[in-house]
C-alpha cells in the first residue's frame, strides 16, 4: 500500500520527503489481541504505526492489578519515545483490539528524525499528543464516574475502530478502567436500559453515539481537542453498519 | 479452575453476568465477590446515588447459587 494512501495518520501527514526517508525500512507487523509490542522497562526495539485495531498504554503496579493510561491506534504512534530520547520503555503498550500496521526500528527512525526537522517535530507532536491523553485519563480516573469513564472508553475505541461493534470483553473494559467486573456489569446494564449500547457476550455495540456523548464527561471531547490541536486528527463518520436493534 | 458467574440481584431484576470468571474455589469466587460489593457501595456513597444492588449471586457451571447480601460487605464496628 503506498504511504500516500496509509491508513495511519502520521505516516500520512509528514511531507512526501519524509515519507520517502521511512518507506523503505518500514515492516508489517500484526499483534493479536492482548500482544504486548513492548513492556515497561523492556528496551524498545521498534516504533508502531497502527493502520487498525486499538494500543493500550497500561501501568501496573506491584499488586499484579494495572490500569490503562491512553489508547492510541491508526491516529499515531506507539514507542514514539524510542526515536526522539532514550529506548526505555516507561509503559506497556499491548493490542487492545488485534493491530495490523507497519513498524520501524527505534534506532533507524531515530537517526533519520536527526536528518530531518520536521520529521523529528512530527514525532514530538505525537509524543505530546500521548502526553495530553495521559493526562486527561490521570484526571478522569481519578475524579470521575464509571459511568462517564465507560462511556468514554468506548467512544474513544469507536473512534479507533471506526465501527460500532466493538470487540470488548467486560472483564478486559474492567481492567482497563481499575474496576471490579460487576462495576461494568452494573454501569453497562444501564447504558443498555438507556438503549445507548447493546452487549453481547465479548461485543458491545454501540446505538446511539449522541447518547454516549451526553452520559459521556468532557475528556473525551478534551482529548480530541488536544490531538486536534497538536497532531491534526479528529475522529471522523464513518459508514454506519446496520445493527439491528 | 472453574468458571463463576456474578449476577448482580436488585430487588426482583437479576443483572445477568454475562461472561464469568475462572477462578480456582469457590472461596475464592466469594471473595471476589465481597471485593465487587465493596466497590459497588463506595460508588454508591460517592455518587450519593442509590445502591443499586442488594447482592451479589454467585453462580458456578452446575447452576449452583451463593447469595453474599451486600450488608457482608460493610466495615465491622470494632469490638
Amino acid at each position: 500500500m503506498p504511504l500516500t494512501n496509509s491508513p495511519n495518520h502520521f505516516l500520512l501527514s509528514l511531507s512526501p520527503q519524509d515519507r520517502g526517508l521511512l518507506q523503505p525500512h518500514l515492516k508489517p507487523l500484526r499483534l493479536p489481541l492482548g500482544a504486548p509490542l513492548f513492556k515497561a522497562d523492556d528496551i524498545i526495539s521498534n516504533v508502531y504505526f497502527p493502520y487498525n485495531g486499538i494500543m493500550s498504554m497500561i501501568v501496573g503496579v506491584s499488586s499484579g492489578q494495572f490500569v490503562e493510561a491512553g489508547m492510541l491506534g491508526r491516529n499515531s504512534v506507539v514507542g514514539t519515545g524510542a526515536a526522539l530520547d532514550g529506548p526505555d520503555a516507561l509503559n506497556t503498550a499491548i493490542a487492545q483490539v488485534e493491530s495490523t500496521g507497519m513498524i520501524i526500528d527505534a534506532g533507524v527512525l531515530k537517526r533519520l528524525a536527526s536528518t530531518s526537522e520536521a520529521l523529528r517535530m512530527a514525532l514530538v507532536h505525537h509524543e505530546r499528543a500521548l502526553s495530553a491523553q495521559t493526562q486527561q485519563v490521570a484526571a478522569c480516573n481519578a475524579l470521575h464516574e464509571l459511568e462517564e469513564r465507560l462511556s468514554r472508553w468506548l467512544l474513544q475505541s469507536r473512534d479507533l475502530l471506526q465501527s460500532d461493534i466493538l470487540p470488548l470483553t467486560q472483564e478486559f473494559l474492567a481492567q482497563m478502567l481499575g474496576v471490579q467486573r460487576s462495576s461494568v456489569t452494573l454501569v453497562a446494564r444501564k447504558l443498555q436500559e438507556a438503549g445507548l449500547i447493546r452487549y453481547r457476550r465479548g461485543h458491545i455495540h454501540v446505538l446511539e453515539v449522541e447518547g454516549l456523548q451526553d452520559a459521556c464527561c468532557e475528556c473525551y471531547a478534551a482529548i480530541n481537542l488536544h490531538f486536534n490541536k497538536l497532531i491534526g486528527w479528529s475522529p471522523t463518520d464513518f459508514q454506519r453498519q446496520q445493527v439491528e436493534h | 479452575m472453574a468458571r463463576y458467574f456474578f449476577h448482580i440481584k436488585d430487588g426482583v431484576d437479576l443483572i445477568q453476568d454475562p461472561e464469568g470468571s475462572e477462578l480456582a474455589t469457590m472461596e475464592d469466587a466469594r471473595s471476589q465477590a465481597l471485593k465487587s460489593a465493596r466497590e459497588l457501595w463506595a460508588d454508591a456513597i460517592k455518587s450519593g446515588r442509590s445502591l443499586g444492588a442488594d447482592a451479589v449471586v454467585i453462580s458456578d457451571e452446575h447452576g449452583g447459587l451463593t447469595f453474599v447480601p451486600m450488608a457482608e460487605a460493610l466495615p465491622k464496628r470494632p469490638g
